[in-house]
């Protein structure tokens, strides 16, 4: 398991290494180790570049630095899976699984680390819980849970991301984010308010709606 | 008692009283609850009108990660403060004054520049800015803001070396900001081969 003492050391290195400006988003787990929330280590460090220059580039320093590639992506928004005996790394571009890395996002960030020439954003705990829906994992809904309880969400961020992810990279966001809340308040006792679950209720039968009008 | 707990229905910008109102407690309580929460890392304390004391009351925050950035020391000497809806933290490392200086010409904004001038009220080592402005290109940059700040306040006099390579610098970028021009010191722009973008109003706000 990584811890934030770990990952900084790794992040330092790297920003020493590298020899241009890079900006990159830590994601899920990464991510929560820079709040106060329960969790103090991770199982893997996820980073997302802004595009996929900066992410070739990456990978080539690292890859220098004795990482060993362990899984190569086949479709847009997987990551390069690198390992080292210490780390395991999954570097993103543009795109983490159905979650694209909007404006919103962006605008969101909490805080910005500069690793010498890497500067690493954190991103807000609503965005955590939008990149960790998108993925089947039982440690990630766990996550969520811990978020909710440990801070006030603001669920407005999360249904206006939604919205423009449905509108803007894939279209079928808003089920994906209701399946996952919903398992979350059955089995989790998840608490969301009332409107937040309406909306996104809505948002869901609109998204079946228009499927079954085009066929 | 689950101080995070308490701090989440708390959430906000809380004075003793209006904590204990809003939570239904008697204000000694209050004052308890804020000690408590405070040890939990969910207080902050800043001052209000007349030195009254505000608590910024979060379940959330940020764990330190290496130092200030460049715009908390803006923040920290100069009376023009900037905000921002990030933090911003520098890892391994210890920025100084000079670079916070050279950091916010580079940045281009109009409100960090003229924030940055506060920072030449500062004891600051001529060497290391010239060394780091001829780093980033930006040595006629440094010594117009310079002579703008001497007009407007108390400035510790530059070494005359420095100075003279300052205005030596071969890089002429012309403008200071990009693109933006005021006429209220024509003489400092001949001199420097630089475009001043404030007024001598803006600048005298910050003394």
């Amino acid at each position: 398991m990584i811890r934030i003492e770990e990952q900084n050391r790794l992040f330092e290195l790297i920003g020493k290494t590298i020899e241009r400006d890079i900006d990159a988003l830590v994601v899920g787990g990464s991510a929560m180790l820079y709040y106060n929330f329960s969790k103090i280590s991770t199982k893997d460090i996820d980073i997302v570049l802004l595009n996929e220059k900066d992410r070739n580039y990456l990978i080539e320093v690292i890859q220098g630095m004795g990482f060993k590639m362990k899984i190569k992506p086949e479709k847009r928004g997987h990551p390069y899976v690198l390992e080292s005996e210490e780390y395991v790394l999954d570097i993103f571009a543009g795109k983490m699984f159905r979650l694209d890395i909007s404006e919103g996002i962006l605008e969101r960030v909490k805080e910005r680390v500069e690793y010498g020439n890497l500067t690493v954003c954190v991103i807000s705990p609503e965005d955590i819980i939008l990149s960790k829906s998108m993925t089947d994992r039982f440690r990630d809904r766990e996550d969520v849970i811990e978020i909710t309880k440990e801070a006030n969400i603001d669920w407005d961020s999360v249904l206006k991301e939604c919205k423009w992810q449905a509108k803007n990279g894939d279209f079928r966001f808003c089920v994906y984010l209701y399946d996952f809340l919903d398992e979350l308040v059955h089995d989790y006792s998840l608490k969301i308010p009332k409107d937040t679950e309406r909306t996104i209720k809505k948002l869901y039968r609109d998204f079946l709606n228009n499927i079954k009008t085009k066929k | 008692m689950d101080w995070r707990k308490t701090a989440k229905e708390a959430e906000g910008l809380h004075t003793v009283k209006s904590l204990a109102k809003s939570m239904g407690i008697k204000k000694s309580t209050a004052v308890l609850y804020i000690h408590e929460m405070r040890k939990g890392g969910y207080v902050r304390t800043m001052r209000g009108r007349k030195g009254k004391r505000l608590y910024d009351i979060s379940p959330l925050s940020l764990r330190k990660v290496g130092s200030d950035g460049f715009i908390e020391i803006l923040n920290r000497n100069s009376s023009l403060k900037i905000q921002r809806p990030f933090k911003q933290r520098v890892y391994g490392k210890k920025l100084t004054i000079e670079e916070a200086l050279v950091r916010a010409l580079k940045s281009d904004e109009p409100r960090i520049v003229l924030a940055s001038l506060g920072l030449f009220k500062k004891p600051l080592d001529w060497k290391r800015i010239y060394r780091l402005a001829k780093k980033e290109g930006l040595e006629r940059e440094i010594g117009s803001m310079y002579e703008l700040s001497r007009r407007c306040f108390k400035v510790r006099r530059m070494d005359g070396r420095i100075r003279r390579k300052l205005r030596d610098s071969p890089i002429r970028k012309g403008f200071i900001i990009r693109r933006v021009r005021r006429s209220d010191f024509g003489d400092i722009e001949e001199m420097w081969g630089m475009r001043i973008p404030f007024r001598k109003s803006e600048i005298e706000e910050l003394g």
